[in-house]
């Protein structure tokens, strides 16, 4: 293999590049000034300027799509639209740390740095076109995130979610390197580009190429939380401080999704090569939909409530990325999933948004029966609640019920009938536990003793713009959707 | 150029409605009133400008798509929008009356708690009334004919506090829910039959020949048609509500419930006309259902002391004569009744509510008197209405009501029954509104303590507007016969412009009887406006002895029909039995249980998967082991099947 380094491949880099660049900004002011925290406000707009940097690079550069470095790393326009997703992401959560109690204090600007970085690990994972660069930046994003929960300030719950958070990701790390060994073994490459051609053959024939897809299968699983891999998803989650709950829930989440992507499109999974595997798939996802909308039914927490309906909301982007698997046009299975995948980043960075607003003190946990009365006492708040809630139950016109229907018709245009079944069942049964805060807000007579605790001004403007955005784009949803189609194009 | 006019003509209301909206709580009646009343007058420039673009068009008509609201197999539905001679009428009376009565809502308004929530809820109803009129095709036409039905039932409970105000809006909205269920089964048998639901190709498509019978789908689908138009514009057996309605602020009953929405029915059957003449049989039932309710709405107007309710029943009566009108093919004068009804009426209700206004909001007639002397600019004004609603010429309504009558006489479809209902209608209008006129103008002062003055100008001004118009609007149709002796021959100007979209029916009736007929209504009418005055000025028995005679018939009509105790008795009490039957039996004991099983099955369920999350670590690495474990054996051993 003969490495070669055009200089023309830096530039379609240069989105993280930017990004590093800018996380060390706050890092280095802390540092000369005698490690004494800068303003928050002041790392805030540096990250700022940083993600916005990064979107103007990533607006620039990528012209068509290519391979780089030695097809290592590949620009099409689902990089690019992940770039968008990523920096969304990051951007709101920063926002939402700046104003939480337990990340704003003294290492804020370390917090910003880790996070940051976490954002350049997830692009180099929505990039890259080789297991070998996504397991790096898996493990790139994975650290950063294991020391910023254990940042936190609350000092039981985040240490014992970075703590399980490690050893299992560790775990998940394993299986997934030991997958890629084994496609190695068997095909001898890690490239998705090259495994195309040659893994339809050596699924059906090459008993340790199938092993090794299953392996990395189920690292993959482990990073998105699919069952059985879900079992850490509430305890972090809920252990985590909310503005790292969000970015987890969306940043993490929609790259792995990337990853599935572009792992499914190497086209392992036709009827034909192996049914097995389509059906553990199938298994996979329908189960991961039930554990997260049954569990999330009794909840009495908010947090917890919400880390399991990213569990089944995880589920029904599986039904999508089985479909875009087994159909034939990638590029339109792939935009059902980014389209979803977009809509999913608002509605939750809104909701949790909700949570980090309301928790005053440090280690406070949100009930769901708190919101009652929230309707009189902050009647925007609730109202841009209620709508994020009825776009993740997937009411029309919000943009959750047009991402359900593109997903769940793929399926069926795939002949998955019952996967799309099962996806409206869950709706149904996610209906009671998303409808009853909306109950608890408006229709409750006591009186709200929820508080915000100091001004988070920022945290209360994302939450309504996310609840705007949920609305229009729901409203626009078929005009928006054939923009991602277009501007997703074939994958590479 | 037209695109945007007309969005500027349906958005400024949208936004005045949004302004307000927002800012529901605040008390300035001065802003908020500013803000709706400007936003009115925008849409009313717009119509101006708008009317002038459909005259200069070559074919009259200006067609506006905005975009494919719904594309769902064969029906294509776009936010089309239509104006032409009908429409573009439609939308000078809806804004030009609509902005007079923002401004008098002003005055009227200014003790109200809520002005900017009424003024928001005010432009709403003339977005959705532009809608309707403007609207291309059938199904964009019900959004509109929802919208205004939604904001009458929230402007009839404005004051919801009052439950028997509340109770009227309420229903005023599920009154008008039955009419709509006509309505939508008429647009669906029209869209079964023809495949279309725009306006232009209906009509285009209809056969030439008219069906015969009351199975044809056509019949069936007007006769549905109709019904919603019963439920809408207060006809019998529907009207019930609007008499209630009359609980809402005084220029909202002026607005909605005299001069725009109600007569939403009668320009649904102008803007179809083509289909509904294809139909004989069904305009039969409407030319009959029409002059039965004006002649028995007019009866109940006759016995009421409440002058919102005169009004009220005066309103039904004349929404009879316009579907007397078309029922009998005479769809302009049956537009050009509504057109002069809607100033008049207008002009009274807002009357009535400066009079309310400056009485307290005493609506009583006999607590009223003398009020000729307080009030001047009222009472001119008033006076000109009462003189247009008699039909006294050259007033507007003599040209409308006449052409009505005379057609009703003459034409085809018509017959001399429908002319004696009408004939009878209008002595009973003649003497109700004069017996109003009597009791609040002219008698003697029953009351001395209140310290009743005339209203400000912002509720004068709109009063003396549309009394100029109650006063002059005939000149726009005067009939045939007239014009031929005039010097001049001055043309019948609405019907020629009217003529170009709507059916016309060719009448070959003599001159002379129909300067007969009508010398004889404009008898019948100053005959019966004399004998109200001498009754209640000059106090001749008449009324009493008449009363006395005749007590249980008039004792009926006081209490009008018993229509609602029957309604109540017959439809609303065993239609709540049988809702309780099913909730209690059916839904508590039967589905209820079902659906309570499944949900807690679904819960434990959930506890059951939650009991796996017991928070140790070695145990999730377990699962995470096992999981890999069994799927990675699975699909090993099931590969190559």
């Amino acid at each position: 293999m003969n490495i070669q380094l055009e200089p023309s491949s830096i530039t379609f880099v240069t989105p993280a590049i930017a990004l590093f660049f800018f996380s060390l900004v706050p890092l280095f002011m802390k540092v000369f000034r005698g490690n004494k925290e800068p303003s928050s406000f002041s790392v805030l707009i540096y990250s700022f300027l940083g993600l916005i940097v990064a979107a103007g690079l990533s607006v620039i550069f990528p012209a068509e799509s290519s391979l780089v470095f030695s097809g290592a790393l590949v620009f099409d326009g689902l990089s690019i639209w992940s770039n968008f997703l990523i920096i969304l992401a990051t951007g709101f959560s920063i926002v939402y740390a700046r104003e939480h109690l337990e990340t704003c204090h003294r290492q804020f600007s370390e917090i910003v740095f880790l996070m940051m970085n976490a954002a350049v690990g997830m692009m180099i994972v929505a990039w890259s076109n080789d297991l070998i660069i996504t397991f790096i930046g898996i493990e790139i994003m994975s650290l950063c995130l294991y020391i910023l929960i254990a940042l936190s300030d609350e000092e039981k719950l985040s240490k014992e979610a970075a703590f399980k958070y490690f050893v299992l990701g560790s775990l998940g790390s394993a299986i997934f390197l030991f997958g890629i060994a084994f496609i190695y073994g068997g095909s001898g490459t890690t490239q998705f580009s090259l495994l195309k051609s040659a893994s339809f053959e050596l699924v059906s024939t090459s008993p340790v190429f199938l092993s090794g897809i299953v392996m990395t299968l189920l690292g993959l699983c482990f990073k998105a939380g699919v069952f059985p891999f879900h079992s850490w998803v509430p305890d972090v989650y809920q252990g985590s401080p909310t503005p790292l709950t969000t970015f987890m829930s969306t940043g993490v989440k929609v790259v792995t999704f990337v990853v599935f992507l572009r792992f499914f499109a190497t086209g392992f999974l036709m009827p034909e090569s192996s049914e097995t595997l389509l059906n553990v798939m199938q298994v996979l996802a329908v189960i991961t939909m039930l554990i997260g909308n049954l569990c999330a039914l009794g909840q009495k927490s908010f947090k917890r409530m919400l880390a399991y309906s990213s569990l089944s909301h995880t589920g029904y982007v599986l039904v999508g990325i089985i479909s875009m698997g087994l159909g034939g046009g990638y590029a339109v299975g792939a935009s059902g999933v980014l389209f979803y995948s977009f809509g999913y980043l608002l509605m939750t960075l809104g909701t949790f948004g909700v949570a980090s607003l309301y928790e005053s003190r440090v280690g406070q946990e949100i009930y769901i029966e708190d919101l009652k009365g929230l309707g009189r006492k902050n009647p925007w708040v609730a109202i841009s609640l209620s709508l994020l809630l009825l776009s993740l139950a997937g009411i029309p016109p919000t943009v959750g019920f047009f991402g359900k229907l593109f997903i769940f018709s793929a399926a069926i245009q795939n002949g998955l009938i019952w996967l799309a079944v099962w996806g409206v069942i869950n709706s149904v049964i996610s209906v009671y536990y998303y409808l009853k805060p909306i109950v608890h807000m408006f229709f409750s007579e006591d009186e709200c003793m929820l508080s915000s605790g100091r001004s988070k001004q920022l945290t209360e403007f994302s939450v309504g713009l996310m609840a705007t955005l949920v609305l229009l784009v729901g409203f626009m949803s078929s005009s928006f959707y054939e923009f991602v189609t277009k501007s997703v194009g074939q994958l590479f | 150029m037209e695109k945007t006019l007309l969005s500027i003509l349906l958005l400024t209301p949208v936004i005045g409605f949004l302004i307000n909206g927002i800012r529901f709580r605040s008390k300035n009646i001065k802003v908020a009133g500013s803000i709706g009343t400007g936003a009115a007058l925008i849409s009313f420039i717009c119509s101006v400008a708008l009317f002038f673009k459909v005259k200069a068009a070559p074919d009259h008509m200006v067609l506006v798509k905005f975009f494919d609201w719904i594309n769902i197999g064969s029906l294509n539905i776009a936010a089309e929008f239509l104006v032409d001679p009908i429409s573009s009428i439609m939308i000078l009376i809806i804004t030009g009356v609509g902005t007079l009565i923002h401004l008098f809502s002003i005055g009227y308004m200014d003790h109200d708690e809520r002005p900017a929530k009424y003024f928001s809820y005010l432009n709403f109803f003339l977005f959705n009334m532009l809608v309707l009129v403007l609207a291309s095709s059938l199904p964009l036409m019900f959004v509109g004919w929802e919208g205004v039905g939604l904001c009458s039932y929230l402007l009839i409970g404005f004051w919801f506090t009052d439950k028997e105000k509340a109770a009227a809006g309420m229903k005023a909205f599920i009154t008008n829910r039955i009419g709509d269920a006509g309505f939508l089964l008429g647009m669906f048998m029209l869209f079964y039959t023809f495949g279309t639901l725009s306006f232009g190709e209906l009509n285009e498509m209809m056969p030439a020949i008219p069906e015969i019978g009351w199975a044809g789908p056509v019949t069936l689908a007007c006769l549905f048609l109709f019904i919603g138009a019963t439920g809408k514009s207060a006809q019998i057996p529907l009207y019930v509500w609007l008499p209630d309605a009359m609980a809402g602020p005084t220029p909202v009953s002026a607005l909605i419930h005299a001069a725009t929405m109600v007569t939403a029915g009668i320009y649904m059957i102008v803007r179809m006309s083509p289909v509904f003449m294809v139909a004989p049989n069904v305009m039969m039932v409407i030319a009959t259902i029409g002059g039965l309710t004006a002649v028995l709405a007019a009866a109940v107007g006759l016995t009421q002391w409440d002058i919102k309710k005169v009004l009220a029943y005066s309103t039904v009566s004349q929404l009879g004569y316009m579907f007397l009108a078309v029922g009998t093919g005479a769809f302009i004068p049956g537009f050009f009744h509504l057109m002069t009804h809607a100033f008049f009426k207008a002009l009274m209700f807002l009357g009535a509510g400066s009079i309310i206004h400056a009485m307290h909001h005493e609506q009583d007639m006999r607590k009223m008197g003398g009020l000729k002397k307080k009030m001047p600019i009222t009472y001119w004004t008033f006076m000109f209405g009462w003189l247009a609603i008699i039909g006294m010429p050259p007033f507007a309504g003599f040209f409308s009501k006449d052409e009505i009558l005379w057609l009703a006489w003459a034409s085809p479809l018509g017959s001399k029954w429908l002319w004696a209902l009408g004939m009878i209608g209008a002595a009973m209008t003649a003497f109700y509104m004069t017996r109003l006129m009597c009791l609040v103008f002219w008698g003697e002062e029953t009351r001395s303590d209140h310290k009743v003055k005339e209203s400000g100008l912002t509720m004068t001004f709109p009063l003396m507007v549309l009394g100029f118009l109650s006063a002059t609007a005939g000149f726009l149709g005067i009939p045939h016969v007239i014009s031929a002796v005039l010097p001049g021959h001055p043309p019948n100007i609405l019907g020629d412009w009217l003529g170009h979209t709507v059916v016309h029916l060719d009448i070959h009736g003599s001159a002379i009887t129909e300067w007969l007929l009508m010398g004889w209504s404009v008898t019948v009418a100053g005959a019966s406006a004399l004998l109200a005055y001498y009754c209640y000025i000059k106090k001749i028995t008449f009324v009493d002895k008449f009363t006395e005679q005749f007590k249980p018939l008039h004792q009926l009509v006081e209490k009008k029909y018993l229509v609602d105790e029957l309604y109540q008795a017959k439809i609303i009490t065993p239609l709540i039995g049988v809702s309780k039957i099913l909730w209690s039996d059916i839904d508590v004991s039967f589905v209820d249980k079902c659906t309570h099983l499944l949900s807690r099955f679904a819960v434990s369920c959930g506890k059951g998967f939650r009991s796996f999350q017991n928070g140790n670590m070695q145990t999730y690495a377990f699962y995470m082991l096992l999981g890999s474990a069994v799927t990675l054996f699975y699909i090993m051993t099931g590969m190559g099947k």
